[in-house]
C-alpha cells in the first residue's frame, strides 16, 4: 500500500487534528520514511484512545475537583478595569456547575463589526447606543409631593445632550402612561405626572414605573465599559447585564463573536451546541485564573454531560444526578430519607445497572471489565 | 433569528440531517436506539436554521481544541 493511499484511507478515520498533523510531516518525505512515520503514528494513536469501560465520570470529577481545592475564595474586580467586578473563581464555577438561571454578574462581551471597532470614539459610540438609559439617568431632581399626589421631575439637559436625546424623547416613553387616572404633561424640562386617585401606594409604584421607564437603550444592559484587546488591539464592549437577542440584532454588532456569560440565555439565542462549548470555556477560565492547568476534555466532559439532553441542566439533583434511573443511586447522593420514601411509595424498582446501586450492594461493578457479561456456550 | 446560530464561533462548524439510510446505518453501527443519543430541542435555533422536526437526527460537526473538528449527533426532540 503506498504511503499516500494509506493517508487517504486514513482521513476519515482518524480526528480532523490528527490527521492534518500527520499529513503535514509526511509531506516531502521518501515513499519508505513516509510509511515508517504513518504506521508509527497509528501505533501512537491507537495507543492513546481511552478503554472500553474507562471511568471517565470519575476520573473527570476528580480531575476538576482536585484543583478546585485549590481555589481561593475570593471574586476579584477585573484587571485594570475598576469599574466592575466579574465572578471568578469558587462562586462562579458553583454557578456554572448548578447551572444557575441567572449569573451573579451577568456580562455582556460584544465585539464590533469594522469600522466600529477600531478606535475607542468610534466603539463608545455603539457602547452610549445599547446602554439603557432611564427617566432617572435623565433627572436633575425627583420631587413627590404625597398631599397633591404629584410628581415633578427636572431633567437635566447636559444628560440629555450627553446620550443624544432630547424631550419630545422622554414625552413619546411616558406617553404609554397616561390614561387610567395618570396624566403626563411636559413643560420645558420638567415632567409632571399627576395621580387622580389619593392612593399613597399606587403614587409610589408610579414613581418607580416613571422612574424607570426605558427613554433609550437596549432593556437590561446597565453598565457599558469600553475597552481595547490586548493583542488584536481591537475595541470591543463589555455591558454589564445581558441581552443577547437585542444587541445581536444591531448592524454594529459582530454576531458571530458576541457572547454573553448567561449559559440559559445563549442555550435560547445560540443553541444548545453554543451553551456546551460555553460551559466548558468558562470553567476553564475560572481555572486558568486560579493558575491552575486542567485539560480541557475534563470540562467538555462536564459540558455533555449537562447538555445532554437538549438544555442545560445543573450537575446536582435538580439535574443530571437527580435524574439517575436508580433510587439507591439518588438516596447515596443528598436527600437520602426522602428520596428512599418517596421511591418506595411509587414502588419503584432497582434495576443494579449503573455504577453506584452495585457498589452499595456490593456487586461487580460496571465499569472497566466489570462491563462484560460472560455467556457461556456448552 | 436562527442564523446566529450558524455563524457563530461558541457554536458547529456544520450541521446537517441524516437521512432515514444515514440514520439507520449510524444507529446499527453504535448499537442503540434513537433516544439514547444526545438530544436537542425541536426549538433549538440551530434545529430551526436546518428545518429539522422532532425525529429527525442531527449530524453536528463542533469545533474541538483536541481534535479540530469532532463530529456529534443529536436527536431532535419535540419541546
Amino acid at each position: 500500500m503506498s504511503a499516500a493511499k494509506l493517508l487517504e484511507d486514513l482521513s476519515t478515520v482518524l480526528p480532523r487534528a490528527v490527521y492534518e498533523e500527520l499529513r503535514r510531516s509526511v509531506e516531502g518525505l521518501d515513499e519508505e520514511a513516509a510509511l515508517r512515520t504513518i504506521y508509527r503514528a497509528l501505533r501512537l494513536y491507537v495507543r492513546s484512545l481511552i478503554d472500553s469501560g474507562e471511568a471517565i465520570g470519575i476520573v473527570t470529577a476528580q480531575s476538576i475537583g482536585e484543583p478546585s481545592t485549590q481555589m481561593i475564595l475570593r471574586s476579584f474586580h477585573f484587571a485594570g478595569l475598576r469599574e466592575f467586578s466579574m465572578a471568578r473563581g469558587l462562586p462562579r464555577m458553583i454557578e456554572i456547575v448548578d447551572a444557575r438561571r441567572k449569573p451573579s454578574t451577568p456580562l455582556m462581551f460584544i465585539y464590533l463589526r469594522p469600522p466600529y471597532n477600531k478606535s475607542r470614539d468610534a466603539a463608545t459610540e455603539v457602547a452610549k447606543k445599547i446602554q439603557l438609559v432611564t427617566v432617572e439617568n435623565l433627572s436633575k431632581l425627583i420631587d413627590v409631593d404625597y398631599i397633591s399626589y404629584a410628581i415633578t421631575i427636572e431633567i437635566d439637559p447636559e444628560q440629555l445632550k450627553y446620550r443624544d436625546l432630547t424631550m419630545r424623547d422622554v414625552e413619546k416613553a411616558l406617553s404609554k402612561m397616561r390614561g387610567k387616572g395618570v396624566s403626563i404633561e411636559t413643560e420645558g424640562n420638567y415632567v409632571y405626572v399627576k395621580l387622580e386617585a389619593p392612593d399613597m401606594t399606587k403614587l409610589r409604584k408610579l414613581r418607580d414605573k416613571v422612574l424607570q421607564t426605558k427613554i433609550g437603550g437596549i432593556k437590561g444592559i446597565k453598565k457599558v465599559l469600553v475597552d481595547q484587546d490586548r493583542n488584536t488591539g481591537e475595541w470591543y464592549i463589555i455591558a454589564e447585564g445581558t441581552n443577547l437577542e437585542a444587541v445581536l440584532e444591531l448592524e454594529e454588532v459582530d454576531a458571530s463573536r458576541t457572547y454573553s456569560n448567561d449559559l440559559h440565555e445563549v442555550a435560547e439565542v445560540l443553541g444548545i451546541e453554543a451553551a456546551r462549548t460555553l460551559i466548558a470555556q468558562e470553567i476553564r477560565r475560572v481555572l486558568q485564573d486560579q493558575g491552575l492547568d486542567v485539560d480541557i476534555r475534563h470540562m467538555y466532559m462536564v459540558a455533555d454531560a449537562m447538555t445532554w439532553l437538549g438544555k442545560v441542566r445543573p450537575i446536582g439533583r435538580h439535574g443530571v444526578v437527580g435524574s439517575k434511573e436508580s433510587p439507591l443511586a439518588r438516596a447515596a447522593f443528598e436527600v437520602t430519607v426522602k428520596t428512599l420514601v418517596e421511591a418506595a411509595v411509587k414502588g419503584e424498582v432497582e434495576g443494579f445497572r449503573g455504577v453506584f446501586e452495585n457498589i452499595i450492594a456490593g456487586r461487580y461493578v460496571p465499569i472497566g471489565t466489570g462491563i462484560v457479561r460472560l455467556l457461556m456456550q456448552f | 433569528m436562527s442564523r446566529k446560530a450558524l455563524g457563530h464561533v461558541l457554536g458547529p462548524v456544520e450541521v446537517s440531517i441524516l437521512s432515514k439510510e444515514e440514520a439507520r446505518a449510524l444507529l446499527r453501527r453504535l448499537h442503540i436506539r434513537p433516544w439514547q443519543l444526545p438530544w436537542i430541542r425541536a426549538s433549538d435555533p440551530l434545529v430551526k436554521a436546518v428545518g429539522a422536526k422532532p425525529g429527525d437526527i442531527l449530524k453536528i460537526v463542533r469545533r474541538s481544541e483536541t481534535a479540530g473538528e469532532g463530529v456529534i449527533y443529536r436527536l431532535v426532540v419535540p419541546g
